[in-house]
């Protein structure tokens, strides 16, 4: 039976208002009715009555022949005969089954990520953050999806002139003739020192191209000048529209995150733990950053303040700044608040301008920069000469194209990237040599396409951010004979190009790379085996000037500014290929598979996206039929306030396969594209932000995506595709079934190099576009999920009860930084009153539970007891966790339908939470109450606090946050998902963890409606074997086709169990990485006994040196995190950094007893104040744990009070 | 009163007793089948493509079994040894230049493997499911051997299944690991046993040790073994399992996620 948690009733004193989607905002009841429920609402559904009766037929089709198939089944009743091939000469350092890590790095636009790559059998499996490496700031979601790219059977694997196949010995010729010719090469924006000293070498022009290339930056670094910043010494840090902690990296990020640890000290993360002198000291030198952006960015989600600023205001903004910082006031309250501040902090501040700004914007901002110091201290500025070398592109597109050849290296797509690009080439008339990796909208018009090699497949290197130079080592031979880089150049300049096919021929790049290197011996060793040598750039001074800021008019709703925005999943449309990616949900707006316009819902409904004429009748008509969708003008929060839903789902747009977004026509720079829009929050009104790269590929399936069922529509919906779908103007065989019909192309109507376009005009059309979301998803319904407080002293007002449920008293009071922390574990009083439960590891409640004994008698094992404990505080939402998790264990990717019907396998989610919180309205709110319910009882009074219902959001709009949180199985000791097991699948181990037999597992689903966390995934269909991304594959059964033996199965795990259809399966915390750890430690019998000269039977070995040694071991989404917000450990280890966090007995507390033996839960004895437990109140004593959100205001900023102060809470 | 039933229902009782019959019947030979080793194939000896002899190389002339399975104690899989490693005898010229039956006909695969590089098709013999994640490296560092699993190899001219591997089976060594363990020194002597070991004159001082050892648990009414000489083969390896499970720390988990993950 599925247990009822009696959910506290939520907290008076409350003023924040919560939210996951802006269908909760509109109806929160009806919100709630749907967290109840594991599944969006008509999840089960046929999608149409064409499938029901497909479905049907297949059905009765199956069952015959697998009647039939049943006699002659009795053969395969006998054991196949498998069989095993060892090698003929066995390979150096290759053990079976064991993995081998070498190290590489991934070139990258912002700096070589470096990286350690696991390999079994020569397989490249999984992809870690190279942490030795001086520059290595972890991995973010594009390298740990990286892996799958070179698995990618839709790889290039041909050689093509002009669209035909060509033979190799053709391309070879073609080759060989340009011998000596001259050259324009276009290079990304990676750094390679070799291919640089190549190119250099040839006499080529080398020009750089990316089209989402932060070029304004670069040019007005200076030419070949890069920069990065010190967060270390970096106090106060204004971010323009920069999201520098994830797609536009500057420097090393690990000191930012540590510089916003309260607890952090030398000694490493929550090394303070409860000292609350050394707390308070160092709660004076966080990092505080400013913010102002069009979207919430990653960055801006972790900001401290954020304004909300369209891209054309950015001008007047930095003129403000300027003004303010100069002469004292410049009118704008935040701007002169923030500059105050940067001022005080002079060469510990700077300001930070989003890279793909105006050169003449980041010459005023280098301006302020010397103003504060910043240029000096702060900002490490490089030169690099091989940056320097390259001109770029789209400012000498002609002089490019005036040479004899040009080499196309850079990892783009210019003929679907841009028309200027995609004339140069047709028109161009010597001979385009096109190397890329996907045969795509490029490939098919160059005169000879190269089939590329993958970074993992080549040897390179490449230039981390700081200069350093990092290897990139093959770990495979190419899969599809693919060329790389530096042996096409050694071919242009040598005639002869290398054929990786040919065994025992050494790949030229190799001594060319080593040649660059300059070392030898032991020294070209080392390098290899750590993965870089060389030093730092050589440093230089950024000069600022020579600008003037040109103010632009506010954009209106007639004129909207447009934002051409890098998607956080297929970056500039490179990985549109990648399926990892595009299953990933946005982090910030949650879309899965498509990109969308994104617009705040005052715009949208200031657009008549939700409210026109014609739609006013048309749902008029639809709500007769049953589905209500009506959208009411805004209400005074300046949401939309809408109220509807369709067929019983929780937003105005509909769940499931009802979710879709209104198609809109957007003008801009003459041309129109057309483009679903969906409801974002803490935009800037009247901006419209659309993510690039999508719509690379279509096929005639994609018509049904405009088919909304119960739409009243539904029949004349394929009017509403774009006119060159209708048209049939597209292109179908540029992508891989993974990025077919995904999105909207965006680049049609953008010039190059443009950042934004002002004057956009949006018309609303009638048709919908169906879009797989995720926010409302796997809704935990509870109190206090995700909690936060501010290093800036607040009042609280609690109305206290008396036991007969009169208010007793109505008290307001100071909290310091310090009580805040310490209050963490009460916040939203619902925590303070739960019961503890029993633990099921070891007996307590006396004095005698650690009597050795006692404890022996318990379950528990001995040596290890795992834990987690995740930090919301530099937690940014970023999906490298996701991703990590989804390569280490196999987790299938399911597909945009099966993703509208909730049916995503991520064993971590990514929630995202957005949370506003109104002081003023508090204190109203609590006196309005009180006066209600002065001589009312408390239970009479069935008011919910949904907070205060007069907010202004105008006032509001910049104070909101928002809260990511990654939610996984918590691993509960007292796990509700076990006692509803029939099977006894799910059971606990003795280390604490919560495991899935998936061989016993029968798929009741029981275990998953019972979790109270809804961490728990089901596989509906054989994800694993039928290729879940062909058009309605996973309903054709064993009919489909199957994916089993394609080139992605050989990225498996081979460690891990891959799951079948009607299993459910979970978060294990990477089990098998933590038992390899065990199985190494195992050996120490062995070792001792050899040390010592003795017998192994002579020897004693304590369970103590059994446990596994903390270096050994690391799981994915651990090792992932960019800003090491996971800490994960051995309980029984004292040594383990999670027992800063966690006690031995998996308590937030220091095991202390009082006389009568009772251990005492008092908050006084938290190990760290910020911690706190998921939904303690349901006593699963989870072995995962959460810190507290930290966020530093700076007190005279107006609205300062309302930062940091939010509890999220879902449900009544 | 009419006839409620038709005349043909007085056989029905008769046809459902037969039908129910043969249901059980049936279950039961299912069960029994499925309870047999038959099952899990045991006695399966598949033919090599080379006719390996165990029994001469591992029995008579002694290797060890690491001289082959190499990884047997490193990784989790007990790896069939490459080409190369039968080259280091078989190649002509190899081995002081004696290359052992180097042109015999039985090296035929051999020979054409070292010729092609392509590997040698060996027929696998004992195959665990996929769901099950075995450690060959972790159960030979804690003193149990191959003889436990795969029986006497040493003895076989061409191996076969000697035992099968049930769940059963796994779990009787989990739950008592001290029927089954021994020195780490001895796991690959697969004709050891406690009892040859501790009878040995020059282990007395051990066997004085060990039934001292279980004189004090005795004392502390905890599971022991006193040995003398009229004590059984089973006795001997019980005493000694049981020492070495204490002195060892040797605690084997039963819970699901040992085996499956």
């Amino acid at each position: 039976m599925k247990r009822r948690w009696t959910h506290p009733e939520s907290p008076e004193s409350q003023g924040s208002i919560t939210w996951r989607s802006e269908g909760q905002l509109a109806d929160p009841e009806e919100f709630n009715k749907a967290i109840e429920r594991e599944f969006p609402v008509s999840a089960e559904m046929m999608l149409d009555s064409e499938d029901a009766e497909e479905s049907r037929r297949s059905f009765l089709k199956l069952m015959g022949a697998s009647t039939a198939l049943a006699g002659l089944g009795l053969a395969s009743c006998k054991r196949p005969e498998t069989e095993i091939l060892p090698h003929t000469q066995q390979p150096e350092w290759q053990i079976p089954g064991k993995a081998l890590y070498y190290a590489t790095s991934m070139p990258r636009s912002n700096g070589a990520i470096p990286l350690v790559a696991t390999t079994f059998e020569g397989r490249p499996t999984k992809l870690e953050p190279n942490k030795i490496h001086p520059a290595s700031c972890g991995t973010d979601t594009f390298a740990q999806a990286a892996i799958l790219n070179l698995y990618d059977p839709a790889r290039s694997k041909d050689f093509m002139a002009k669209g035909q196949v060509a033979s190799r010995s053709d391309a070879e010729s073609t080759i060989e003739k340009l011998k000596g010719k001259k050259f324009s090469v276009v290079i990304g924006d990676d750094i390679s020192p070799t291919r640089s000293r190549l190119l250099k070498e040839l006499g080529a022009s080398v020009y750089r191209y990316e089209p989402l290339s932060p070029e304004g930056r670069y040019s007005s670094d200076g030419k070949g000048i890069l920069s990065a910043v010190d967060f270390k010494h970096a106090k106060r840090i204004l971010s323009l529209d920069c999201d520098f902690t994830e797609l536009e990296p500057r420097g090393k990020m690990k000191a930012f995150y540590e510089n916003r640890q309260p607890e952090w000290s030398e000694k490493g993360d929550y090394a303070l733990g409860k000292d609350s002198h050394a707390i308070e000291s160092r709660a004076k030198n966080l990092n505080r950053l400013y913010m102002a952006e069009t979207i919430f960015s990653l960055t801006g989600g972790l900001a401290d303040h954020r304004k909300r600023l369209a891209p054309s205001q950015m001008p007047k903004f930095i003129k403000d700044l300027k003004t303010a910082m100069t002469s004292g006031s410049s009118g704008n309250v935040w701007v002169d608040t923030c500059a105050k501040d940067l001022l005080a902090n002079k060469g510990e501040s700077v300001i930070l301008l989003g890279g793909r700004y105006d050169v003449s914007l980041h010459n005023a901002v280098n301006e302020l920069n010397a103003l504060l110091g910043a240029s000096k201290q702060i900002i490490k500025a490089y030169k690099s000469a091989e940056h320097a070398a390259a001109k770029p592109l789209i400012t000498s597109v002609k002089e490019c194209f005036s040479a004899e050849n040009v080499i196309w290296l850079s990892p783009t797509n210019p003929a679907y990237e841009s028309v200027e690009l995609k004339v140069a080439i047709n028109n161009f008339k010597g001979k385009f040599i096109h190397l890329g990796e996907r045969y795509d909208h490029t490939a098919r018009i160059a005169d000879l396409h190269i089939p590329a090699a993958n970074f993992l497949e080549s040897w390179s290197d490449a230039r981390s951010f700081d200069g350093i130079t990092s290897l990139v080592q093959p770990m495979i031979k190419p899969l599809y004979a693919g060329v790389t880089e530096l042996e096409l150049i050694i071919a242009l300049k040598d005639g002869k190009l290398h054929n990786s096919l040919i065994d025992g021929v050494e790949s030229p790049a190799y001594p060319t790379i080593e040649k660059t290197s300059g070392l030898s011996g032991n020294a070209w060793i080392k390098a290899r085996k750590e993965g870089f040598y060389g030093k730092e750039y050589s440093t230089a001074t950024i000069k600022g000037g020579g600008y003037s800021l040109a103010i632009a008019a506010e954009p209106t709703k007639e004129s909207v500014d447009l934002i051409f925005a890098t998607d956080y999943s297929v970056y500039d449309g490179r990985y549109i290929n990648n399926a990892w990616l595009q299953e990933a949900p946005d982090p910030v707006v949650k879309t899965t598979w498509d990109n969308a316009a994104w617009m705040a819902p005052s715009t949208a409904v200031a657009l008549g996206i939700f409210e026109s004429a014609e739609e006013a009748e048309e749902l008029e008509v639809r709500s007769k039929a049953g589905v209500i969708a009506t959208a009411v003008s805004a209400g005074t929060l300046g949401l939309a306030d809408i109220k509807g839903q369709v067929n019983g789902g929780v937003g105005p747009e509909g769940e499931a396969h009802f979710r879709s977004g209104r198609l809109v026509d957007i003008e801009a720079n003459g041309k129109t594209f057309r483009i679903p829009v969906i409801i974002a929050f803490g935009m800037a009104e009247n901006t419209v932000v659309v993510p690039m790269g999508y719509g690379q590929g279509y096929d005639e399936n994609w018509i049904e995506e405009f088919s909304i069922p119960n739409a009243i529509f539904a029949s004349n919906y394929s009017d509403h595709a774009p006119d060159f779908f209708k048209k049939g103007d597209y292109l179908s065989d540029t992508v891989s079934p993974v990025g077919i019909n995904r999105g909207f192309d965006a680049y049609c109507v953008r010039d190059n190099g443009q950042y934004f376009v002002s004057g956009a005009k949006v018309t609303a059309t009638a048709g919908r576009y169906s879009i797989a979301m995720t926010q409302e998803h796997q809704a935990m319904y509870g109190r206090a999920l995700a909690r936060e407080v501010s290093t800036m002293e607040n009042t609280s007002a609690t109305i206290a009860y008396s036991d007969d449920k009169q208010i007793a008293e109505v008290s307001s009071k100071h909290n310091n930084f310090i009580d805040q922390l310490d209050n963490v574990g009460k916040q939203g009083a619902v925590d303070s009153h739960a019961p503890q439960n029993q633990s099921i590891y070891f007996t307590k409640g006396s004095k005698t539970w650690h009597d050795d004994i006692l404890a022996g008698n318990a379950i528990g094992d001995k040596k290890h007891q795992w834990a987690m404990a995740i930090d919301l505080n530099v937690c940014n939402g970023c999906n490298a966790c996701l991703v990590a998790c989804q390569a280490e264990n196999n987790i299938p990717v399911v597909g945009k339908k099966q993703v509208a019907l909730g049916r995503e396998m991520h064993w971590i989610r990514m929630d995202r939470y957005f949370a506003v919180y109104n002081e003023d309205a508090n204190e109203d709110y609590v006196k309005n109450k009180v006066n209600k319910l002065n001589g009312v009882k408390k239970e009479e009074s069935k008011e919910k606090a949904h907070g205060p219902s007069a907010m202004d959001w105008d006032k509001l709009g910049d104070s909101l946050e928002m809260i990511p949180q990654p939610v996984a199985c918590q691993q509960c000791e007292a796990a509700p998902c076990e006692t509803v097991c029939p099977v006894n699948a799910t059971v606990h181990t003795e280390e604490g963890i919560n495991a899935m037999a998936y061989n016993r597992c029968i798929g009741t689903r029981y275990c998953a409606n019972n979790c109270p966390y809804k961490a728990r995934r089901f596989n509906f269909f054989d994800y694993n074997k039928r290729n879940p991304l062909l058009h309605k594959n996973l309903y054709k059964g064993p009919l489909g086709e199957k994916q089993v033996g394609e080139a992605p199965h050989l990225q498996r795990n081979p460690n891990v169990s891959v799951r079948m259809r009607g299993v459910m399966e979970k978060c294990n915390y990477c089990y098998q990485r933590l038992k390899t750890a065990i199985v190494d430690q195992k050996q120490v019998v062995k070792k001792k006994a050899q040390r010592l000269g003795k017998n192994s039977i002579d020897i004693e070995v304590m369970p103590e040196e059994l446990r596994a040694k903390r270096s050994s071991f690391s799981v994915a989404c651990e090792s992932a995190c960019p800003a090491s917000a996971i800490t994960f450990g051995n309980l029984l280890d004292p040594l383990d950094p999670i027992r800063r966090i966690k006690s031995r007995d998996n308590e937030l507390f220091e095991p202390s007893f009082d006389e009568n033996g009772k251990s005492d839960h008092s908050e006084d004895n938290k190990l760290i104040g910020r911690s706190y437990n998921l939904l303690n109140y349901v006593a699963t004593r989870p072995r995962t744990s959460y810190l507290a959100r930290v966020k530093n205001p700076n007190p005279l900023m107006p609205g300062a009070k309302n930062i940091g102060r939010n509890t999220v809470s879902m449900g009544h | 009163m009419a006839n409620l039933f038709p005349r043909s229902a007085n056989f029905l009782p008769f046809k459902i007793a037969i039908c129910l019959g043969f249901a059980v019947t049936c279950v039961v030979v299912a069960f029994s089948f499925f309870a047999t080793d038959k099952t899990m194939a045991v006695g399966y000896q598949p033919d090599q493509p080379i006719p390996y002899d165990h029994a001469l190389h591992a029995g008579k002339v002694g290797l060890d079994c690491r001289h082959c399975h190499s990884f047997v104690d490193k990784g989790g899989q007990a790896n069939i040894p490459s080409a190369n490693v039968c080259a280091n005898c078989h190649a002509a010229g190899a081995a002081n230049n004696v290359g052992v039956k180097h042109d015999s006909p039985k090296l035929k695969a051999l020979r054409d493997a070292l010729e092609t590089g392509k590997p040698i098709r060996w027929v696998k013999v004992w195959d665990s499911p996929d769901y099950v994640y075995f450690d060959h490296s972790a159960h030979l560092s804690r003193g149990v051997s191959c003889v436990e699993c795969h029986g006497n190899v040493n003895e076989m001219r061409v191996v076969y299944r000697s035992k099968a591997h049930t769940m059963a089976f796994c779990l009787d060594c989990h739950n008592s690991p001290e029927n089954h363990i021994r020195p780490i020194e001895h796991v690959y002597d697969l004709n050891w046993t406690a009892k040859s070991h501790l009878t040995k004159a020059e282990n007395k001082p051990l066997l004085d040790k060990l039934n001292a050892w279980h004189k004090v648990r005795a004392g502390e009414n905890k599971a022991s073994v006193i040995l003398s000489e009229r004590s059984s083969k089973k006795q001997y390896q019980r005493s000694l399992g049981l020492f070495l499970k204490d002195k060892h720390s040797i605690n084997p988990k039963i819970s699901c996620q040992t085996c499956h993950n």
